[in-house]
């Protein structure tokens, strides 16, 4: 079982210093003040896809390509079926809806669209190869928004919305088995955006399928980490999912004093890999959840990765020292250059 | 706790990091500077979220008063750009952008936005945004890089940090002398570039623009942004026209471009898209 590093109870200082003990990360939205996870209403999504496909996406070279929409169905597969140790972890309703004419995202339009070819009006930045923005309300439904028939419900807490998916066009993707070189691979990719659409952010964990970055060709991951199903399982949750995984707390401390947003990771102590990550808290309290059953070591390093001080939402100016101050200088949390297990 | 040596971490996270997601490419500190329209350093001194002109996305605009240009237009403020934001209790959320922070300052990496001159976006989204604070103890400035691992790392490698937060005068210094070194086009480069239309009309030698298709990533010191304007010079043959392509300017910066392209009289010559490949 997991083993417990550390007896110490971790009290919350409030939900936003929650936020940073969680692995994976969630997208939140302000409700009155307090930061809530955006969730899908009864956990039950639809997705419209656009079948249009440039000539950046090459679904018939290589080895056992699929066609593009087959790769999607098989990426929003994937989330909806995760399991640890053979039982399923969520209760996610996915329903493939009507294809769809629209090229362009649309917040408000209440359908999910998947689409390959944006207008030349969508600027994607350099170095992005595709992007998701999920659109999440609470209390009333403005009045302005645009839902046709929707019977849109008022919605608390956080409710997502609607969420749009665009690739790149000016991108290379393949869905040969592997990816051609050269190109991305396409299921890895669109993984990664449907856990976006599905109300997941950025994960720290490099093997983790909402890590962030990645390259052409071989090793681009199409399966769920554990951290990844910790994820959705906790927005989706199957009955009994606590009962399958553990939690780890501790504290981080450095010369006595509590080291705020240090990177926790539970590494398997037999296969070396890291499972859950997380960040200590303002007085260096952590609490890695959803372990699933194992022997872990406890990696401790400076905030590194796709984390920065200041990517987490309710803290102002990041992790500045005043906080009333955006120019003052982080905490002392990661001033140090050690890493330690 | 104990200590290990580094090169223990880096056989753990060797193991670790396999595989990877992808939805960044993640870009060196020569990749943002080589693909950004304007280098700034400034203070974010206003935001604002509003719907865009169709209404289907809020945006958020943080106006940048700028103290400093290391590229671009010396602009007294910008406005940088970014998908998502807050209105009411609607709020849209795209990952990896930037968040910016009530007058704290920023050195920021940007490229033009369609919405008009002075409007940006960061480039690689949160890639291209850099805090600045100052260490209460020494006074002096510093950067936080958004993404560690790139300041002192080795090349391809994410696992060194041997300084987290480097001075703002070292940062500088390193950014200046990017842009003071020439951009080496690698030999067997090979580029999609689509000829700009009514290039063929004329006689005797034609200048010929083309801008490329698509992103390319030939190496971590280079980045060649769509629509990067490859220059040369066309020459009327026999049964078709030989273009000797001499520049490539990327972002406002001029490369040596050494290639030749052959094209037959029989193929179509406007906005014709071809492969062309460094010498």
């Amino acid at each position: 079982m997991v083993r417990k590093i550390s007896a110490a109870v971790v009290i919350l200082t409030g939900l936003f210093a929650s936020l940073l003990l969680f692995a994976y990360t969630t997208f939140q939205q302000n409700v009155n003040g307090t930061a809530t996870p955006s969730r899908w209403p009864s956990a039950n999504v639809t997705w419209s896809l656009n079948p249009t496909t440039g000539t950046n996406v090459d679904d018939t070279s290589g080895t056992s390509p699929v066609p593009a929409a087959t790769v999607l169905a098989n990426a929003f597969s994937a989330w909806q079926g995760a399991q640890l140790n053979g039982q399923s972890v969520t209760t996610l309703n996915v329903t493939r809806g009507a294809d769809s004419s629209k090229t362009d995202p649309d917040g408000s339009d209440c359908t999910n669209l998947i689409t390959f070819v944006p207008s030349s009006s969508v600027q994607f930045a350099t170095g992005i190869i595709a992007t998701t923005t999920v659109t999440s309300v609470f209390g009333p439904v403005p009045s302005t928004y645009n839902c046709g028939s929707t019977p849109l419900q008022t919605a608390q807490p956080s409710q997502i919305i609607d969420a749009d998916i665009a690739f790149n066009p000016q991108y290379q993707f393949s869905t040969s088995t592997p990816s051609l070189p050269g190109h991305y691979d396409l299921e890895s990719v669109a993984i990664h955006e449907v856990g976006h659409l599905l109300g997941l952010e950025h994960d720290g964990i490099a093997h983790a399928a909402m890590y962030p970055f990645g390259d052409t060709g071989i090793g681009q991951t199409r399966t769920l980490s554990p951290d990844d199903v910790a994820g959705i399982a906790y927005l989706y949750p199957a009955a009994g999912f606590n009962s399958m995984t553990g939690n780890i707390s501790g504290q981080v401390s450095l010369n006595g004093d509590g080291v705020y947003a240090a990177h926790v990771v539970a590494v398997d102590k037999n296969s070396g890999a890291a499972v859950v990550d997380g960040l200590s808290g303002p007085n260096g309290d952590y609490t890695l959840q959803g372990v699933p059953p194992g022997t872990y070591q406890i990696l401790v390093e400076p905030l590194t990765g796709v984390y920065t001080l200041s990517d987490f939402s309710g803290w102002t100016c990041g992790y500045a020292t005043n906080p009333n101050d955006c120019s003052s200088a982080p905490q002392n949390a990661t001033n140090y250059a050690s890493v330690f297990y | 706790m104990r200590l290990r040596t580094l090169q223990f971490i880096f056989a753990v996270l060797i193991v670790v990091a396999p595989c990877r997601a992808t939805t960044f490419v993640h870009l060196s500190l020569t990749q943002l500077s080589r693909a950004s329209t304007a280098i700034v350093s400034g203070r974010a001194t206003k935001q604002e979220c509003r719907w865009n002109a169709d209404h289907s996305m809020i945006m958020t605009l943080t106006t940048i008063t700028v103290d400093q240009v290391e590229k671009g237009l010396r602009l007294k403020t910008l406005v940088v750009e970014q998908p998502g934001g807050v209105l009411g209790n609607l709020q849209m959320r795209t990952d990896g952008t930037a968040r910016f922070y009530p007058l704290a300052s920023y050195v920021l990496f940007l490229e033009s936005s369609h919405s008009g001159p002075g409007h940006f976006m960061p480039v690689g989204m949160m890639q291209g945004v850099f805090r600045i604070y100052r260490d209460a103890g020494t006074g002096i400035e510093h950067v936080i890089p958004p993404v560690q691992g790139e300041w002192g790392e080795a090349p391809g490698s994410h696992l060194t940090r041997v300084e987290m937060t480097p001075s703002l005068s070292q940062f500088e210094s390193r950014v200046r002398g990017i842009l003071a070194s020439p951009i080496e086009i690698p030999q067997g480069l090979a580029l999609r570039v689509a000829l700009a239309p009514g290039w063929n009309q004329g006689q005797g030698n034609l200048a010929v623009e083309a801008r490329t298709v698509g992103v390319a990533f030939p190496n971590p010191d280079l980045v060649i942004p769509a629509g990067s304007s490859l220059a040369g010079e066309a020459c009327r043959l026999k049964h078709g026209w030989r273009i000797r392509w001499t520049s490539l300017d990327i972002r406002g910066e001029k490369a040596k471009f050494a290639a030749v392209s052959h094209l037959a009289s029989g193929k179509p010559l406007k906005e014709a898209v071809l492969s062309v490949i460094a010498e």
